[in-house]
C-alpha cells in the first residue's frame, strides 16, 4: 500500500495539469491554419485488430489480442466479483485472500513463485477490487508457457499458508497504522462508510485492524472458493504470440478447472444518505486540508444515459480537460493543484465524488465554488462550443487509449465486469454515440446527476481554522486521529 | 480529422519486430532504431524515428534547463516555466495551446525534472503540422503577464504543499537530497523552496525565459507515423526565423566528497517510523553506473530480491522496503528506504538493511543472482520500447544524461550483460558505503503501541 505510493510519487516527477481557457486568437497576417476554427469530428468505428475469442467447456472465456513488434505479453486472468461479495462483518477479505494468492500454491512456496518470475525478468501479481479480483504476470515471449502455467496454478490451487497469511496479516496492520499519519490516506479511508453507510462499498478495500485481526484461514479459503471459478472469469492475452499456439496451451492447463456456480451477492443497492453532513478530522500539523465531497449516484454501467453522463462530466468535472472545475477553482483562483470530479466504477451504485486539496485557509472557498459552478451548471446549462470541444477531445483520444494491446484485453474485461456483454460493440461504436450526444442531452443530465444537495463530506486538517468556513455547508461532526486508532 | 485505413505497406512493417531475442539477450532491429539527425541554423536539434505501425505520434521538446541551472532564491523557476508554457503566447490565449491540441483529439503535459525540462504531444499522425507550429509558438513568443503568473504561482505553491509539505514520504526525501548535497544545486529540490515560489518577481522570470527558453538549447524528437523529409521541412518552416540566443552557462559547481555519516532525526506527529538513506553516486554516463543498476535490481527488485525477502519475508522487520537510482547528469543518487513493523525497534530495521548493503560489498553474489538482475534490466528495457512515447522519451533521456550522445540508449542491454560479480561487488564497496550515506528518519511524535498477542501469535 505505502510503498506502491511512494514509488508512484518518485516516478511522477512533476507534472502540470493544464486545463483550458476560452480565449480570443489574435489576428495575423502569418498564414497559419485556423486552429482555433471548430474541427471536423470524425465517428466512424474504431478498427480492432484481430481480436479472437473463445470459450472452455469450464465456461472461462479467452480474448487473444495480437501484437507483433515487441516479444512481450501480458496475461491476465480476471474474476468478475471483489469486496462487493464480501460477509458484511469482513470488510477487506477478499483484497486479503486477493494478495495471498500469489504466495504458495499446492505444489510451490511464496519465494519459489519469486524466484521464477523475477530470474526472467518478468513480473506476477494478484489482488481485488470492489468489483473483481485478478492474477496477472507479462513476461517475454519466451517464458509464455512457464507464465501461463503459473498463472493457472495460483489461479486453480492456491494453499494459503498459515506463515504467509500471518506475515500479511502483520504487515496490513502496520500500514494501516501508517495510514493515520497522512492525511491524503485518511481521506480516502473515512469517504466510503461516509458516502455508503453499512454496505460492502462503506469501508476502504484493505478492510480495518479490527476485522484483518480476526480473519481465519477457513474463511479466506472459502472465499476463495465462491469467487474463482472459470464460469466468472475472464482471461485475456495479448501479445506477441500466435493465438493458436496461446490456445492449445491454455486448454492444457484451464480445462480441469471445476465449472463451480457463479456467486451472488447478498446486497441490495446502498442506501441515499441525506445530504449536508460533515465529517472534519482534526490534524494539528496538516499543511493542507484534504477534502472529499460526494453522493451515492449510479451504477458505472448506467444504459441509454452513459455517454450523455460522461460528455456532461468531460465539461464539468473530470480532471485536467479544460473542465469548469479545473477552469475556476485552478486556473483562475489557483486554489489548489488539482480538482477532479468523477463517478467511482461500481457494479451497483457508485458515488459521484468531488476531491481537491487546498490551503487549511481556502477549504471553504473551494467547496463554495464547486457548488455555484453545480448550480450554475443546473440552471444554465453548458454552452455549444463546450460541448463540440469535449466531443473532438474524447473522439480524437479514444482509439489512443488502445495503443498497446494490453490496454485494449484490459478494457474487454473491464467492460464484461460491469455488465456490458459486447465489448467490441461498446468499443467500435462509442464515438458515434458520443457524437449523437446533443445539448439538451447533457442539459438534461445535469438537472438530474449533479445533485450539490445530496452533498456529504470528509475533510481532514486543521480543525480549529477550518470548522468556522465549513458552517455553511452542514452539520459538522468533529473526529480526532486518535478516534480512528 | 479523417483516420484511413492503413495501407498494405504498412500492414508489412508490422511484421517486422522491433526486438527478436537470442540466447545472448535481446537484439534490436536497427533500421527500426535508427534515429534521423537534422540541425537547424539557429541551433535546434532535431531527432526523428519513424515508425509506421499505428497512425499516431509523438512530439516531444526537451529543454536544457531543470532545478540544476537555478539560483538560491529564485528556485523552482525550471518547473514553474513548465507550468507557463500552457499560459499564453503572442498568438494563443492562456491555455489555449492545450484547448487546441485536445481540440485535434490529442493530449498533451509537461515536466521537469533536475537536468531538463520535457514537453509531449500525443496525437494523430495527420497534426504534426499542428503540433510544430504550437511548440514552436510558445518557444518564440510566450507572455509572462502578473494575470496569469500569479494564479500559477499559487497553483505551484499548493502543489508543493500536496506533494512534500502536506506528505510524509514526500518531506522524507527532501530531508536527504538537502542534507546530501551541500554545494551542487542538485540541493534544492525540484519544486523550489516554499518562500522563492511566493517571492519570483516578473524581471526574474523573463530573464529565465530569454536564457533558457531559445533553439540552440532544445531538441525536438518526433516518433511515430511521419514521413522523415516533410517532418523536417515544417520544423525548419516553424522554426527557422526563431534565433539563437546566447549558450547558457552551465553551473560549475562539484559536490565535495562526502567524509561521513549525516544523521537527520525528523520529527512529525506520525505513529510509524520510516528510514531512507541516500548515497552519492557518479554520473549517469560514468562507467560505473551499469553496475550500481545492477546492484540495485539485486537489493529491490521483486520478492525474491535481498531486501524484500530478508527484510519483508524472513525477519519480517519492515511492512515495506526497497531502493533505487535517480540517474543524473552530475553525480546523482541511491537511495534505500524501509518502514518499521509494529513492535520493531527502529534501530533493528536500520542495521537489518545497511547490514545486507554491507553484505553485497564483502562478499561475491551467485552467477544466477547476477543473471536474473540483468534479465530484469533488460526486460525494462524492453518493455519501454513498446509505445512511441516510450521510445522517444528514451532518446530524450539518454540525450540529457550523456551529454548529447541519444544513441547510447540502444547499448544499454549489452553495458548491462558486461558488468561481473566482481564489478558489482567493487561498486558497493565504493559508493554505498556509511562515510558516503545521509540517514533521515522519521522519529514519529506519537509511536504506535506495541502489538497486540493476537497478533504476533497469530492465527486461530
Amino acid at each position: 500500500m505505502k510503498s506502491y505510493k511512494l514509488l508512484s510519487m518518485l516516478l511522477a516527477v512533476v507534472f502540470v495539469l493544464p486545463a483550458f481557457d476560452v480565449a480570443l486568437a489574435q489576428t495575423d497576417d502569418d498564414p497559419v491554419p485556423a486552429y482555433t476554427a471548430p474541427v471536423e469530428l470524425d465517428d466512424s468505428p474504431v478498427e480492432l485488430p484481430n481480436i479472437t475469442r473463445k470459450r472452455l467447456r469450464n465456461g472461462l472465456t479467452i480474448y487473444y489480442v495480437p501484437q507483433h513488434e515487441v516479444p512481450v505479453v501480458t496475461i491476465r486472468l480476471l474474476i468478475r466479483a471483489g469486496s462487493l461479495y464480501n460477509p458484511i462483518d469482513q470488510p477487506g477479505l477478499t483484497y486479503f485472500m486477493g494478495n495471498l494468492l500469489t504466495k504458495g500454491t499446492e505444489t510451490r512456496s511464496a519465494m519459489e513463485i519469486s524466484e521464477t518470475m523475477d530470474f526472467v525478468g518478468g513480473s506476477i501479481s494478484s489482488g481485488a477490487g470492489y468489483n473483481g479480483s485478478y492474477v496477472q504476470s507479462t513476461i517475454l515471449t519466451r517464458d509464455f508457457e512457464m507464465a501461463l502455467e503459473l498463472v493457472a496454478d495460483i489461479a486453480m490451487h492456491p494453499s494459503f499458508p498459515e506463515e504467509e497469511i500471518e506475515r500479511d496479516r502483520r504487515r496490513f496492520l502496520t500500514n494501516m497504522m501508517a495510514r493515520l499519519d497522512d492525511a491524503y490516506d485518511i481521506a480516502e479511508d473515512q469517504l466510503p462508510s461516509y458516502l455508503y453507510g453499512e454496505h460492502p462499498y462503506g469501508f476502504p478495500l484493505a478492510g480495518t485492524p479490527a476485522s484483518v485481526e480476526a480473519f481465519t484461514r477457513d474463511a479466506i479459503v472459502a472465499q476463495y472458493e465462491r469467487l474463482f471459478v472459470p464460469s466468472n472469469a475472464v482471461l485475456a492475452i495479448s501479445g506477441d504470440i500466435p493465438w493458436r499456439d496461446a490456445h492449445q496451451l491454455v486448454r492444457q492447463y484451464f480445462s480441469d478447472w471445476d465449472r463451480g456456480d457463479r456467486p451472488d451477492t447478498d446486497y441490495e443497492n446502498p442506501e441515499h444518505l441525506e445530504g449536508g453532513q460533515i465529517l472534519l478530522i482534526d490534524k494539528p500539523d496538516a499543511a493542507q486540508a484534504e477534502v472529499r465531497m460526494g453522493y451515492v449516484l449510479s451504477p458505472y454501467n448506467m444504459g441509454e444515459d452513459l455517454y450523455a453522463f460522461r460528455v456532461m462530466n468531460q465539461m464539468f468535472g473530470t480532471g485536467g480537460f479544460g473542465c469548469r472545475l479545473m477552469l475556476r477553482v485552478r486556473s483562475e483562483l489557483g486554489l489548489t493543484y488539482g480538482i477532479y470530479g468523477n463517478l467511482t466504477a461500481r457494479q451497483m451504485e457508485g458515488a459521484y465524488t468531488v476531491e481537491a486539496a487546498t490551503s487549511n485557509e481556502t477549504a471553504g472557498q473551494l467547496i463554495g465554488e464547486t457548488i455555484q459552478l453545480m448550480r450554475d451548471a443546473i440552471a444554465d446549462g453548458f454552452t455549444e462550443e463546450e460541448l463540440q470541444h469535449a466531443k473532438a477531445y474524447m473522439m480524437g483520444t479514444y482509439p489512443m487509449q488502445y495503443e498497446t494491446p494490453e490496454d485494449l484485453a484490459t478494457q474487454f474485461q473491464t467492460l464484461l465486469m460491469f455488465n456490458f456483454d459486447d465489448p467490441a460493440e461498446f468499443i467500435e461504436t462509442y464515438r458515434a454515440r458520443i457524437n449523437a450526444v446533443t445539448l439538451e442531452d447533457v442539459n438534461e443530465i445535469a438537472r438530474r446527476m449533479l445533485q450539490p444537495d445530496n452533498f456529504r463530506y470528509v475533510v481532514v486538517g486543521q480543525a480549529e481554522i477550518l470548522q468556522p468556513q465549513l458552517e455553511e455547508f452542514g452539520e459538522i461532526e468533529v473526529m480526532t486521529i486518535e478516534d480512528l486508532q | 480529422m479523417t483516420r484511413c485505413a492503413l495501407p498494405l505497406l504498412v500492414l508489412l512493417l508490422l511484421f517486422l519486430p522491433l526486438v527478436v531475442w537470442a540466447d545472448e539477450g535481446p537484439i534490436l532491429n536497427p533500421e527500426l532504431l535508427q534515429v534521423t539527425e537534422h540541425n537547424l541554423d539557429n541551433g535546434l536539434q532535431v531527432l526523428l524515428l519513424e515508425d509506421h505501425s499505428a497512425p499516431v505520434l509523438t512530439y516531444q521538446v526537451y529543454y536544457r534547463v531543470g532545478s540544476r541551472h537555478e539560483k538560491t532564491g529564485t528556485t523552482g523557476l525550471a518547473h514553474f516555466f513548465e507550468h507557463m508554457m500552457f499560459r499564453g503566447s503572442t498568438k494563443y490565449g492562456p491555455e489555449e495551446h492545450d484547448h487546441i491540441v485536445q481540440a485535434h483529439g490529442g493530449y498533451c503535459n509537461a515536466n521537469t525534472w533536475y537536468d531538463r525540462t520535457a514537453y509531449y504531444e500525443n496525437i494523430a499522425s495527420d497534426q504534426l503540422e499542428l503540433v510544430a507550429h504550437l511548440e514552436a509558438e510558445r518557444l518564440a513568443n510566450l507572455q509572462i503577464v502578473p494575470e496569469t503568473f500569479n494564479p500559477e504561482r499559487q497553483i505551484v505553491y499548493e502543489e508543493r504543499l500536496e506533494r512534500v509539505d502536506n506528505n510524509l514520504f514526500g518531506s522524507l526525501i527532501e530531508q536527504v537530497t538537502t542534507t546530501m548535497f551541500q554545494a551542487h544545486p542538485y540541493g534544492w529540490p525540484v519544486v523550489g523552496w516554499g518562500s522563492d515560489i511566493l517571492g519570483w518577481e516578473q524581471q526574474e522570470l523573463e530573464e529565465f525565459y530569454h536564457t533558457y527558453y531559445i533553439p540552440n538549447n532544445s531538441t525536438v524528437i518526433v516518433v511515430g507515423d511521419f514521413d522523415t523529409q516533410e517532418a523536417i521541412e515544417l520544423i525548419e518552416h516553424y522554426y527557422g526565423d526563431i534565433p539563437a540566443g546566447p549558450d547558457p552557462i552551465q553551473p560549475r559547481t562539484v559536490e565535495p566528497e562526502q567524509h561521513g555519516e549525516r544523521r537527520v532525526m525528523f520529527h512529525r506527529p506520525a505513529q510509524v517510523p520510516i528510514i531512507v538513506a541516500g548515497y552519492h553516486i557518479p554520473g549517469a554516463a560514468h562507467e560505473d553506473m551499469p553496475a550500481l543498476e545492477v546492484a540495485q535490481k539485486i537489493l529491490s527488485d521483486g520478492r525474491s530480491s535481498r531486501i524484500y525477502r530478508t527484510m519483508i519475508y524472513e525477519e519480517q522487520v519492515s511492512p515495506y522496503a526497497g531502493g533505487f537510482i535517480y540517474p543524473l547528469r552530475d553525480p546523482g543518487i541511491f537511495m534505500v528506504y524501509a518502514g518499521v513493523n509494529m513492535g520493531i525497534e527502529t534501530e533493528q530495521v536500520e542495521t537489518t538493511l545497511f547490514n545486507l548493503i554491507d553484505d553485497l560489498a564483502n562478499n561475491p553474489v551467485s552467477e544466477e543472482e547476477l543473471q536474473k538482475a540483468q534479465n530484469q534490466l533488460e526486460s525494462d528495457f524492453i518493455m519501454e520500447l513498446t509505445t512511441v512515447y516510450g521510445r522517444a522519451r528514451a532518446i530524450g533521456e539518454a540525450l540529457i544524461l550523456y551529454d548529447g550522445d541519444y544513441n547510447r540508449f540502444i547499448n544499454r542491454p549489452a553495458e548491462y550483460r558486461a558488468v561481473t560479480l566482481e564489478d558489482v561487488q567493487r561498486v558497493i564497496g565504493t559508493y554505498l558505503t556509511e562515510r558516503n550515506r545521509t540517514t533521515v528518519i522519521l522519529v514519529p511524535d506519537n509511536p504506535a503501541p506495541a502489538p497486540s498477542m493476537g497478533m504476533t501469535e497469530g492465527g486461530e
